[in-house]
């Protein structure tokens, strides 16, 4: 049988260099030509614990995450009876056997063969150390086998992954090498996929957002970026830093960016306002605790006008939660991120190639808008191995906003004055050589001229225009995205959740049910997505979290719309796999209602 | 009326009327930073005055006024000051804190920039007391001292200058906001200084710790003062004059060609290059119940943050235009090979 569409689960212990190897053998299928995706579902630890690494192959080009699987590669004894039940029926079961598992335990359900892969891997080295390495290559050989690849492209992976250690890729290769003869003296049950098209991925990359986020902040001219290690956004900063090295750098070490790893994230947002607010394009990356902490920078932003970007790559809360795994938990916190009356923007990326463009898109709205912009990734988008297409840089001019410099500013600059009448004011820089430039910034209240008071009519007067400022400028936003049109039903969500729901509505459509779809990518919303709603009987709005969250924001903000729009949530820290969304939409078009 | 070298008078340097209480320490703190500015020349239009919450705090409005400034949220003035000074090196930083601000809710931030040493001026109005929210002991308050409604301070107080120094802080002195003669050489010192330069001055809060309690009221620091040093700051285009002879004075060069120029006094034996001697008379001081005023601490030969291989920038980032930094389609192609 010719599979079209297969998943398996490689269950390791964490801390073995089974990443590398995932890594290696994911890579090989992108080059063979097949449309693949790799999730590494792992423990918040450094080792020791069982880690699990789902990998998909798609002829059609769908995605998603699936949570049942059609092979199970088994190196860790421990959780072999939890990763059997994500396991269909009759599927095969490839484990270490130099685990020494009790075939009593095994389920009549499924398959099992077992191949000394550690033995494999002690022809190959001596040093338990290093076995314990290989060990994990050998698999690689093994599926190699099994999954009839040219073993000469898994070759080329493994030189270009190891490059400047030749004694590495050697011993890899030996590794790879144990495992596929192996495999192919022992096994006669190899998986037939679809035959690849070579040249699918000729100019595509695979990559994870945080590296095209990092890339897309060089490229956008991200100046400055100040941090707090957090998982799953240490690698955006990491990656930022590391490209700005090597981009950003004049041939005598002078540095055109800086990168600072803050004492904290009340620090690291602080820091971002004070280089805002000196004219620096400036951001923070953070994941969901990092955000609370930053709350009350949020609102100095917000009310002084001061550019600042926070780039939340959000992870399972509350509180520490799971903090290596994914949810979309923080969109009403970050939309009203702060006390007082604050209405975030919020811009959201649902692709690799929006990861790359939001970084200049967020930082020139930052500078137009004078204000906090928020983008919310995942560690889904953040961290896994998504198919793009290649990257562009941005031909377009950076987005400065209304700065004066001194042969612009005279005595009448007032800093809170709407002379355009868009809520946008002009605003000076410290360090402009005019006497007239000079403001003083503050976090309490303020009249045209910056100067302290306690009005109350100028304090409602200050709040309206920046309500104003950010609801007349919408269109600058990113639209949304949407597909397909007059149906009576239609799907909405945002961010990673992109690929798990257009497939359910071509699983849908396989059934004879059309419907739309719209992803959005930014909040407050456009008046498209309240027409969207207005348009479709009913909308099913997806939220990878418990509360519904970007329901809510729907509902606040086009209450008319109540009974027509339906939340659908998933929250259990793994990506969405589309069946049980097919269902609820199936359910909801039949005359299912409000529960 | 005179003027400075850039041709401007002092009134340039001044700000808008203080709302502090009549007598308040930090506002004679205002008038010495007028004269240090003025006196050394610096252009207004550089000055960054950046600030967090409290008494203190409210006093960036007070000078300076065509200069920017940034009276942020509490306890983040050193990272807002320290994002402002990468953004753009060429800002003179004035940051001015408080007790609360530095000792307490912003101590990570206080040690951090120490650590990092973010050039700028640092300068803490030291009342021992939250006077905004009505006399609460802060932090620096002394063991046994009281509030004014009598309350009595049970625990050791935080030493800003110590923990300054542990912090790795190469410019650390203390001062009383009385005292006019010394303080203003210290601040123009603290604006030639290469780095972070850290001044703790103990500014007495006329209306809650002004009392016979209190171990920062003008009477007690009048009383248990001591200075250590008789202070002159000399600019790098002045000639040194014969008051700081070589023997009596002591002359610390600053990497900006200036001097800093100690008269001793009392006899002591005191050099404010030696780490471990100063740490020593600071507990010693505190030991004594006295307030030990004067440059306590210099290192000069320290790089600065913007300094070192890693964040060595040289044009002001603010400076750098799309057009001179942005790498182009070739470049990123070349590093997304890595990901084909």
């Amino acid at each position: 049988m010719v599979l079209d569409n297969f998943s398996l689960n490689i269950s390791t212990v964490n801390g073995t260099g089974s990443q590398s190897a995932n890594s290696i053998f994911v890579k090989s299928l992108f080059r063979s030509g097949y449309n693949v995706c790799g999730k590494n579902i792992f423990p918040s630890n450094i080792a020791g614990l069982p880690t699990n690494y789902a990998i998909r192959i798609n002829k059609e080009g769908f995605s998603a995450y699936e949570d049942q699987f059609s092979l199970l590669l088994s190196m860790n004894k421990s959780t072999l009876e939890e990763d059997s039940k994500k396991l269909l029926p009759g599927s095969n079961i490839f484990y270490n056997s130099n685990l020494k598992l009790n075939p009593e335990d095994f389920s009549a359900d499924h398959n099992y063969f077992g191949i000394p892969l550690k033995d494999l891997a002690k022809k190959v080295v001596k040093s338990p150390n290093l076995v314990k390495f290989l060990t994990n290559m050998t698999y690689v050989g093994l599926l190699t086998d099994l999954f009839k690849l040219d073993k000469n492209v898994v070759f080329e992976v493994v030189k270009d992954t190891f490059k400047s250690k030749p004694q590495v890729v050697e011993l890899n290769l030996q590794a790879i090498e144990e495992g596929y003869k192996y495999s192919q003296e022992n096994f006669d049950n190899s998986y037939t996929l679809y035959t690849p098209d070579k040249n699918l991925n000729a100019d595509n990359v695979i990559m994870d957002g945080n590296t095209s986020a990092a890339l897309g902040l060089v490229y956008g001219g991200c100046h400055f970026l100040s941090w707090y290690p957090i998982t799953p956004s240490s690698s955006l900063a990491e990656n930022y830093e590391k490209y700005s090295n090597k981009l950003l750098t004049n041939e005598d070490g002078e540095k055109n960016f800086a990168c600072v790893q803050a004492e904290d994230e009340l620090s690291a947002i602080s820091m971002v306002l004070g280089a805002g607010w000196a004219g620096a394009r400036a951001i923070t990356p953070t994941s969901g605790p990092g955000l609370s902490l930053m709350a009350e920078a949020a609102g100095l932003s917000y009310y002084a006008e001061i550019p600042a970007v926070i780039w939340d790559v959000q992870r399972a809360g509350p509180s520490t939660g799971l903090p290596t795994r994914t949810l979309q938990g923080d969109l009403t916190s970050a939309a009203y991120l702060s006390h007082g009356d604050t209405e975030h923007v919020v811009l959201i990326p649902g692709t690799i190639e929006e990861c790359f463009e939001f970084g200049e898109v967020s930082l020139n709205l930052s500078e137009e808008l004078q204000t906090l912009i928020i983008v919310l990734t995942d560690l889904d988008l953040g961290m896994n191995q998504w198919i793009s297409p290649q990257l562009k840089a941005s031909q377009k001019k950076w987005q400065r906003g209304k700065v004066l410099d001194a042969s612009q500013v005279n005595a009448e600059f007032k800093r809170y004055a709407d002379i355009d009448n868009d809520g946008i004011c002009y605003r000076t820089l410290p360090g402009t050589d005019n006497p007239a430039a000079g403001y003083f910034t503050r976090g309490t209240g303020h009249n045209l001229d910056a100067s302290y008071t306690e009005n109350p009519d100028i304090f409602v007067k200050n709040l309206e225009r920046i309500k104003k400022k950010i609801d007349s400028n919408i269109d600058r936003l990113p639209q949304p995205y949407s597909s397909g049109q007059d149906n009576d039903f239609a799907i909405v969500c945002y961010g990673s959740t992109h690929p798990a729901v257009t497939e359910t509505i071509a699983a849908l459509k396989a059934e004879g049910l059309t419907v739309d779809f719209m992803r959005i990518k930014a909040f407050p919303f456009h008046a498209e997505v309240e027409e969207f709603l207005m348009a479709h009987k009913k909308t099913i709005v997806v939220d990878l979290n418990r509360d519904g969250q970007m329901h809510s924001l729907l509902l606040k903000k086009f209450p008319q719309t109540w009974d027509k729009v339906f939340s659908f949530t998933h929250f259990n820290g793994l990506p969405l796999d589309r069946h049980n969304l097919q269902t609820f939409v199936q359910k909801i078009i039949a005359g299912g209602s409000h529960e | 009326m005179s003027e400075n070298s850039l041709g401007l008078t002092k009134k340039e340097y001044k700000g808008g009327p203080s709302t502090l209480c009549t007598g308040c320490g930090h506002d004679s703190i205002t008038n010495h930073l007028v004269t240090a500015l003025y006196e050394s020349n610096t252009p207004p239009h550089l000055i960054a005055k950046i600030s967090g919450i409290g008494c203190s705090s409210k006093t960036t409005n007070y000078f300076v006024d065509s200069a920017h400034g940034f009276n942020a949220i509490h306890g983040r003035m050193a990272p807002i000051s320290t994002g402002a000074k990468i953004a753009n090196k060429d800002l003179q930083i004035i940051g001015i804190s408080g007790d609360g601000d530095s000792a307490s809710i912003g101590l990570g931030g206080f040690v951090h920039l120490l650590r990092r040493n973010i050039p700028m001026v640092y300068i803490v109005e030291n009342n021992g007391v939250y006077g905004l929210t009505k006399g609460q002991f802060s932090a620096t308050a002394d063991e046994g001292s009281t509030v004014k409604s009598g309350e009595h301070c049970y625990f050791d107080s935080i030493d800003l200058c110590s923990m300054a120094m542990t912090s790795g802080c190469g410019f650390v002195a203390r001062a009383f906001s009385g005292d006019k003669k010394q303080l203003v050489p210290l601040i123009q010192a603290a604006l030639n200084f290469n780095g972070t330069a850290f001044i703790d001055i103990v500014s007495p809060c006329v209306t809650f710790a002004n009392h016979e309690g209190s171990t920062k009221s003008f009477n007690y620091v009048k009383e248990n003062k001591f200075n250590l040093q008789e202070f002159g700051f000399v600019p790098k285009s002045d000639e040194i004059s014969t008051d700081y002879e070589p023997g009596t004075s002591q002359m610390i060069k600053l990497h900006d060609g200036s001097f800093i120029a100690l008269k001793k006094m009392n006899e002591s034996e005191f050099n404010p290059t030696d780490y471990t001697l100063a740490m020593s008379e600071i507990k010693n001081a505190q030991d004594q119940k006295t307030v030990l005023t004067g440059l306590l601490y210099i290192k000069e030969d320290m790089k600065n943050f913007l300094q070192h291989e890693k964040t060595n920038t040289k044009t002001p980032l603010v400076h750098l235009e799309q057009e001179k930094i942005q790498p182009n389609q070739y470049e990123l192609n070349q590093i997304l090979q890595a990901f084909k």
